[in-house]
């Protein structure tokens, strides 16, 4: 009997052993998140981050981020220009209410990891790669973004700045 | 002169301030927006007075240099400058961490007006007329 006991729990343990190798970690996004754009004029952030976030350092393979954020939450620090941001001229925030990523792949980078996923825009989906550190459970990275990539405001090209400074902050709790 | 101007400068600071407080309390109570990092009752006394005094120096010189109409041309240059302060509100880029800054001219644009408005409201008071 107790043979079979030992043998049994050696087998569930194998199993479930087995199974966390390819369960990743389920995170949850804390309020104090920050995601900052700088383009000179205009600078600013967006709130209303939502999503799913599954991140294990060990376990890469099995990490991913499915998040998105809500366009009508820009906010520049002045009412006019957060008017014509979410106007149809721009980010058109009534005809594309979020920006999203998906990522596709996260794997160690040369100082963290990177996320190599989809990002989508403004009706415009593209392939981007994330850099991110993970550390005392903030994510934290940064990214280059061209309007023009995203066919956003093209018919004036030097109204405003063309590339962002992405600057993403997010503090995770499980 | 200038000390009665300065005397109509102070009470018009005063009775915009007044206004100002009024109004803030009120414009906050309506929208819930809260400014008060920035406009508070310190900022609204401060700006509503300096701003008074400016006009009365603004007075004294259009009265001393100008020999006709300083009256009308004081007035004049006064609500044109109230107006175009417009701009101020309207185009400044406030902190990321205060809400709704749409609602910041509809607060700040109408108390661009208080100190003039205090000025010619008392104006009769201290006999400024234009006697051409």
């Amino acid at each position: 009997m107790k043979r079979h006991f030992y043998a049994f729990a050696a087998i569930v343990i194998f199993f479930a052993s087995a199974f966390t190798a390819f369960k990743s970690v389920d995170w949850k996004i804390a309020d104090s998140y920050s995601i900052k754009f700088d383009g000179g004029d205009p600078s600013g952030e967006f709130k209303g981050l939502k999503g799913s976030i599954s991140f294990d350092p060990n376990n890469l393979k099995a990490s991913k981020f499915d998040v998105s954020i809500e366009v009508a939450t820009i906010n520049t620090g002045n009412g006019m220009k957060n008017t014509h941001a979410k106007s149809e001229k721009w980010l058109d925030a009534e005809k594309y209410p979020l920006i999203s990523f998906t990522s596709k792949e996260i794997t160690k980078g040369s100082s963290g990891y990177e996320a190599k996923g989809t990002l989508n825009m403004h009706g415009v989906q593209k392939e981007i790669t994330l850099p991110f550190t993970f550390d005392k459970d903030i994510f934290t990275g940064s990214i280059s973004v061209n309007r023009m990539d995203y066919n956003i405001n093209t018919a004036e090209p030097n109204h405003g700045a063309q590339i962002m400074k992405v600057d993403i902050q997010v503090p995770v709790t499980k | 002169m200038f000390k009665k101007d300065f005397t109509h400068g102070i009470i018009a600071g005063i009775l915009a301030s007044i206004a100002g407080i009024i109004y803030s309390r009120v414009y906050l109570f309506a929208n819930e927006a809260d400014f008060s990092k920035i406009v508070n009752l310190f900022s609204i006394i401060g700006v509503n007075l300096s701003a008074s005094i400016l006009i009365a120096f603004l007075h004294t010189a259009f009265v001393k240099w100008m020999k006709k109409n300083a009256e009308l041309v004081f007035n004049l240059t006064l609500s044109v400058l109230s107006f175009s302060l417009i701009v101020i509100p309207v185009s400044i880029t406030l902190p990321l961490n205060i809400e709704f800054p749409e609602l910041f001219p509809g607060l700040v644009v109408p108390m661009l007006f208080f100190p003039s408005i205090a000025w010619f409201t008392i104006n009769p008071i201290f006999g400024n007329s234009d006697k051409g």
